[in-house]
């Protein structure tokens, strides 16, 4: 099993396109597959990271640790987000923003995971 | 300190450290003076003067250290923090980001269980240079913020209080560009504070912020006008008169000024008899007067 989060320009959702910013996207799309590959579930979490001050990429890291995320996808990342993720074992995955999710995640898929 | 002036101006270039330099220079010859370069991320008073960086004193905040036996991973410390400094792990431990820590001990004073206790972390040092031009002598105070790093109010702090504790007489300081927090720091008990723009409409939206807040301070200010040829200066004028401010100094762009940067020669010494040397040595003698 392994858990993708998107981070997604508008409502979220597989429709949906990938945002121009890491940190600052409203919302992520958190895409959970089997070890086949299959759609297990897709949720929508808001970004803490969006609406924050300071510290943006670490609010929206969180949020992604506390869901359990294996792989962050993202135009580009913050020097902050950057390292944390790695810190945190969260794998960053670049995908130009405006990329349909779907094919993000395919992408992904084959990609990254090998699938 | 008998007193305190201070020497600010809009984003990028509107000539604020040269006046800076220039007027410190000029006022050194009468008075006993230090100046202070609080524009911590990017200081650049010392390369007008071509003075070097000396005394070197490190600015330290406080880095909570998290003692991982005695915490029970509650999770406190990250709700508190509000840099963003703490990020938990999916095993709930709290994670230190540096970088991000202002040091506001607030997590410390919030954990339930003492597990954080106190570090340091360098992040800027403060400089104090003897700079001497022919037979003009005067300190000179700089603050420095390390690269990377985003704090910073402490370091404009640490440069002010050193400055401060070696001016006897006069202090004059050249803040940041800008409006931000560390801006008003530097400006406090300021008795004059004086303005530097350019007749653009850049320019004249920066004054008008920091003569708003210099109002809001209740410090008296006054305007100078850097490279007065390159635009509309009645527009300047409106503005100063809205804040009740009065336009002392019309500098003209000139080739000269730009040779001084290269020489590392402040232009009243380069060339005492240039037009732009003159508005400045009218513009000290009137400085001095009021003080
Ligand atoms: S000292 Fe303040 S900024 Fe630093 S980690 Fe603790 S709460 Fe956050
Ligand atoms: S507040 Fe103290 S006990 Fe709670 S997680 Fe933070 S360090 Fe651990």
């Amino acid at each position: 099993m392994v858990k993708i989060a998107f981070a997604s320009m508008n409502g979220g959702g597989l429709e949906d396109v990938i945002a121009d910013r890491f940190g600052r996207a409203p919302v992520f799309t958190i895409v959970e597959l089997d070890e086949q590959g299959n759609i297990l579930n897709v949720k929508v979490i808001e970004n803490p990271g969006a609406s924050a001050s300071s510290g943006a990429g670490v609010k929206s890291v969180q949020a992604l640790v506390n869901e359990g995320v294996d792989i962050a996808v993202g135009p580009n990342f913050g020097p902050n987000a950057q390292v944390i993720l790695e810190e945190m074992n969260i794998k960053a995955v670049r995908i130009p923003a405006g990329t349909k999710i779907a094919d993000a995640l395919e992408k992904v898929k084959k990609e990254v995971l090998g699938l | 300190m008998k007193a305190k002036i201070s020497v600010t101006g809009g984003k990028g270039g509107t000539g604020k450290s040269t006046i800076a330099v220039n007027l410190a220079t000029l006022i050194a010859r009468e008075r006993k003076l230090v100046l202070a370069d609080l524009d911590v991320e990017a200081p650049n008073d010392h390369v007008l003067l071509n003075a070097s960086l000396e005394n070197e004193e490190p600015v330290e905040i406080m880095l909570p250290f998290i003692v991982y036996p005695k915490c029970t991973r509650c999770g406190v410390c990250a709700q508190v923090c509000d840099t963003g400094a703490i990020i938990l792990t999916r095993e709930k431990l709290p994670f230190v980001i540096p970088r991000l820590c202002s040091g506001c001990r607030a997590c410390y004073y919030a954990c339930p269980y003492d597990a954080i206790v106190e570090g340091k972390r360098i992040i800027g040092y403060t400089y104090k240079t003897q700079v001497k031009i022919d037979d003009t002598v005067f300190t000179l105070v700089t603050g420095v913020l390390r690269e990377g790093e985003e704090h910073t109010p402490p370091v404009v702090l640490a440069a002010r209080k050193r400055a401060m504790s070696l001016a006897e007489d006069l202090l004059l300081v050249d803040t940041s560009a800008g409006t931000a927090n560390h801006v008003s720091i530097a400006l406090e008990d300021s008795k004059l504070v004086l303005a530097v723009t350019e007749p653009t409409p850049l320019g004249l939206h920066d004054l008008e912020l920091i003569l708003e807040l210099s109002s809001t301070l209740g410090l008296e200010s006054w305007v100078i006008v850097n490279r007065s040829t390159i635009g509309d200066i009645s527009k300047v004028e409106e503005v100063a008169q809205k804040y009740n401010a009065r336009i002392v100094a019309k500098i003209p762009y000139s080739r000269e000024i730009v040779e001084s940067y290269v020489k590392g020669v402040p232009i009243v010494e380069l060339y005492p008899n240039h037009p732009i040397s003159q508005s400045l040595q009218a513009l000290a003698k009137t400085v001095l007067e009021v003080i």
